[in-house]
């Protein structure tokens, strides 16, 4: 309540958070293009990879598989960086104080690893099969994808800090 | 109403997108899009059908009927069926049918709150004359329509009826405010058209660079294309705005504050100028005697010495004088508040209220009028075995003491002197100074008729409405807070300052302004210097608007607070209107965006508390939501111009967007600010 009143005129969102939204949304794109092209380069390697995908369906599936988990599981996390500013937000006490937001993004990743193996699910939404070393795998590109971030603007601050010092 | 919700980008490209999947054979996708429109397009039109119903209520208030004079008989006719220049009896429990000038008046008393927003009833006079420059609460010879006899008898020629009245001159300012968009609502709007836009052309682009480029089949292509309008629209942002608005209503009922349009509580968190009405606002809406003077000298009530037998006199004359009522079933005081705040005094102080009454018996009276400045009741007094008539006169200072010849004082009764009268005289105008309503009283024995002339002078009480608990460090924490804090109010400027004085509101004279002069000054000298003013006083209807509409050119986010019909311009006026529950009228609740359950400006500090938090966490889930799209979007795109498919279908793109995006968002929502 100390704090000044916003400024209307300034809009709901400021610079920093349009440069948060780009950096926050090139991560989450990056990763989640590693997870797509990761089946091609474990099967082909990184020779031919548009060829690789060509006319191979099943392949297709499984990449838009880890992709879409990929995405799906790092958006949940990526809130707890939302909630809290900083480059330690996801470690600190302060970013899992929220009951619902904890038990919302548990439930949601079990869902999303349930999507994986429950048949119907998996045929609507166009899932290809996969087994337990591809979900760690999934899991791990998620969670990189975070741990990219939270280096990023760890990096970010520092420079502050230093232009701050300078001036 | 539902037709306009189609008029957003960001739906007609969702549309466009349900139509091609069903077209290209992908059915189940083409479906769950349209579902998706249909939940944005639901919402949207709940929405709006909150939409205001003021002017409706405006309309359904009236007097239902009027006892007019015709071919020399009273009738009781319709209130509608009134015609200018019919003659109209006016008696206490009525509401008044038209405006009326008044012809006759016998201790008339109105109350003209729900007009010019002060509480204690005008005592009407028809010798007095009034022009439409007089401010409408100093109109003594003239009474409103929708305006409350309390008390006394009068007859009047009705002058204006329908839209020429007063009330229906707030009708039409009604009409002719119109509401903003909220900060919120403008953003979100060009947020969605900017996503709306952006999504088109880069749907082109990949389009054409797909089909030129990369020679795709065309059918693949408008899939991939779909796949991306998808992606860069935020579909789940207007659901969760709306559920995180409505969770804030609900959040702040339970404080008291009903927010009535869900887009208020968003503009609440950026408010940062509170006009508030003073009486039963700021202040209790109670009148409570705070000073006696007596035997020479003014004293607080925990001063006075005990056993005073003049006291007991000054207390008992101003019970026995005194129209006002002690109500057992509801344990309030009921009548005159300058009146009940001698009652209230008695039972609060435990003085045996009932043992004084229960030995008086008033068997004649003259009552207050507005020339004598004073009234007298003739009692048979029992006390101590013996029973005595006693007359007993209140009024204002300079009636009552001209009249009395001797003195009650602590060596009993003596003639009265110069010196007791200028002290008494300059007591009271101390008094007056620090905005108490001051009362003498006086007394005879032995009379048959009451009299008011050689009486026994017995002292003063004096008396405030006081600032209710709490507010004065409420108004300090908004100070922190960078809200400035007004005082509107139907009182005199000293009252206002006095009180707001109290609260740290104002802290010079010259912060407070009068309705009149409002009217003097130059619209746009006053529009330049609302800032310097702190306390309105005695304002009008239009000088409220005029008011608000200072505030906010110069870029202030202004609430204001009201209850009459009177406030219901400037309530819609304001960028948030707050109506008072216990004591606003249906007109005022119908015109503002937040009622107060309480009538407390505590809680609409409470609610912009709230409106803030509120904000901070739409404000995260906002950027929660696009940061996801923009995800998306650098996914697709970098796949699509690399030459790739697309890494994502239409349906589960839609998947992430409206379920592990939303349900997040929705939880970031909750996170409170201590």
């Amino acid at each position: 309540m100390n704090e000044k009143p916003r400024d209307v005129k300034a809009g709901i969102l400021n610079r920093g958070d349009y440069l948060n939204i780009v950096i926050q949304g090139l991560i989450s794109g990056g990763v989640a293009l590693l997870a797509f092209l990761l089946p091609v380069i474990a099967q082909y390697g990184t020779g031919n990879i548009l060829g690789s995908l060509e006319g191979n369906e099943e392949l297709l599936k499984l990449c838009r598989t880890y992709c879409f988990s990929t995405l799906a599981i790092n958006e949940m996390l990526m809130a707890y960086v939302c909630k809290v500013k900083g480059s330690l937000a996801f470690f600190t006490k302060e970013s899992w104080n929220n009951k619902a937001l904890n038990i919302i993004t548990a439930v949601g990743v079990l869902l999303q690893i349930g999507i994986l193996v429950v048949p119907p699910m998996r045929s609507l939404l166009k899932l290809a099969v996969v087994g337990t070393v591809d979900i760690a795998l999934i899991l791990f590109i998620a969670v990189a994808g975070v741990m990219i971030n939270a280096a990023i603007t760890l990096a970010k601050e520092r420079l502050d800090i230093k232009r701050e010092r300078n001036l | 109403m539902i037709a306009e919700q189609f008029a957003s980008p960001l739906l007609l490209l969702l549309v466009a997108a349900s139509v091609i999947s069903i077209m290209t054979g992908e059915i189940v996708d083409g479906i769950i899009i349209i579902v998706v429109v249909l939940a944005n397009v639901i919402i949207g039109t709940a929405q709006e059908l909150s939409a205001e119903k003021s002017v409706e209520a405006l309309r359904q208030i009236n007097a239902s009927t009027a006892v007019v004079i015709r071919d020399g008989k009273e009738v009781e006719i319709p209130a509608a069926d009134l015609v200018v220049g019919d003659y109209v009896i006016l008696e206490a429990g009525r509401v008044v049918p038209a405006d009326l000038a008044l012809v006759q008046t016998s201790s008339l008393k109105v109350n003209e709150s729900a007009l010019t927003g002060e509480s204690v009833a005008v005592e009407k006079d028809c010798s007095e004359k009034s022009d439409e420059k007089t401010p409408l609460g100093d109109r003594r010879d003239k009474v409103f329509m929708s305006t409350l006899v309390e008390y006394g008898r009068g007859e009047g020629v009705v002058e204006k009826i329908g839209d020429n009245t007063e009330i229906g001159k707030i009708s039409g300012m009604l009409h002719q405010i119109e509401k903003q968009e909220t900060p919120l609502q403008k953003n979100l709007d060009s947020i969605s058209k900017v996503l709306g836009i952006a999504g088109v052309i880069l749907c082109v682009v990949m389009f054409a660079c797909q089909i030129f480029i990369y020679r795709t089949p065309v059918i693949e292509t408008l899939m991939i294309s779909i796949a991306f309008a998808v992606a860069v629209i935020p579909e789940g942002l207007a659901t969760v705005v709306t559920l995180v608005l409505t969770a804030g209503i609900q959040e702040m009922s339970k404080r008291n504050a009903i927010v009535k349009q869900i887009h208020a509580v968003e503009t609440l968190g950026a408010v940062n100028v509170i006009c508030s009405d003073k009486t039963g606002t700021l202040t209790q809406n109670r009148m409570t005697v705070v000073k006696w003077y007596l035997s020479g000298e003014a004293v607080e009530p925990e001063e006075l010495p005990p056993d005073s037998k003049v006291f007991a006199t000054l207390l008992e004359g101003f019970l026995a004088c005194n129209d006002a009522k002690y109500s057992e079933e509801t344990g309030e005081e009921i009548g005159d508040p300058t009146e009940t705040a001698f009652i209230k005094y008695a039972k609060d102080k435990k003085l045996g209220y009932h043992d004084i009454m229960s030995g008086i018996t008033r068997f004649d009276e003259i009552p207050f009028d507005s020339v004598r400045k004073m009234m007298t009741t003739l009692d048979r007094v029992e006390r101590d075995g013996e029973t005595k008539n006693i007359s007993y006169t209140k009024g204002a200072i300079d009636s009552v003491i001209v009249r009395c010849d001797r003195i009650l004082d602590g060596d009993g009764i003596r003639e009265i002197t110069n010196e007791d009268i200028f002290h008494a005289t300059q007591s009271a105008d101390i008094m007056s100074s620090e905005a108490l309503r001051v009362l003498a009283l006086a007394y005879r024995e032995g009379d048959t008729v009451p009299q008011e002339k050689d009486m026994i002078f017995v002292g003063l009480g004096a008396m405030i409405d006081p600032p209710k608990e709490g507010v004065k460090e409420t108004v300090d924490e908004c100070h922190h807070a960078g809200i400035d804090v007004a005082m509107i109010t139907g009182d005199h400027k000293i009252t206002a300052f006095a009180i707001a004085k109290e609260l740290d509101i104002a802290t010079d004279i010259s912060q407070s302004i009068s309705g009149a002069e409002i009217d003097e000054m130059d619209p746009e000298e006053f529009r330049k210097n609302v800032l310097d003013y702190r306390v309105f006083a005695r304002v009008s209807p239009e000088n409220k608007v005029q008011i608000v509409q200072a505030f906010q050119s110069h870029g202030k986010i202004c609430s204001m607070t009201g209850d009459g019909v009177n406030d219901a311009p400037s309530l819609k006026a304001a960028d948030i209107g707050v109506a008072m529950g216990i004591g606003g009228t249906e007109v005022a609740k119908d015109a503002a965006e937040m009622i107060l359950v309480d009538d407390n400006f505590i809680t609409i500090k409470n609610a912009v508390m709230e409106g803030r938090n509120l904000f901070n966490n739409i404000k995260k889930s906002v950027v929660y939501l696009l940061r996801s799209n923009f995800g998306e979007v650098v996914l697709m795109a970098s796949a699509i111009f690399a030459g790739l498919s697309s890494p994502l279908s239409t349906i589960q793109i839609l998947w992430v967007n409206l379920l592990t995006d939303t349900a997040p968002s929705l939880a970031l929502m909750w996170v409170r600010t201590p």
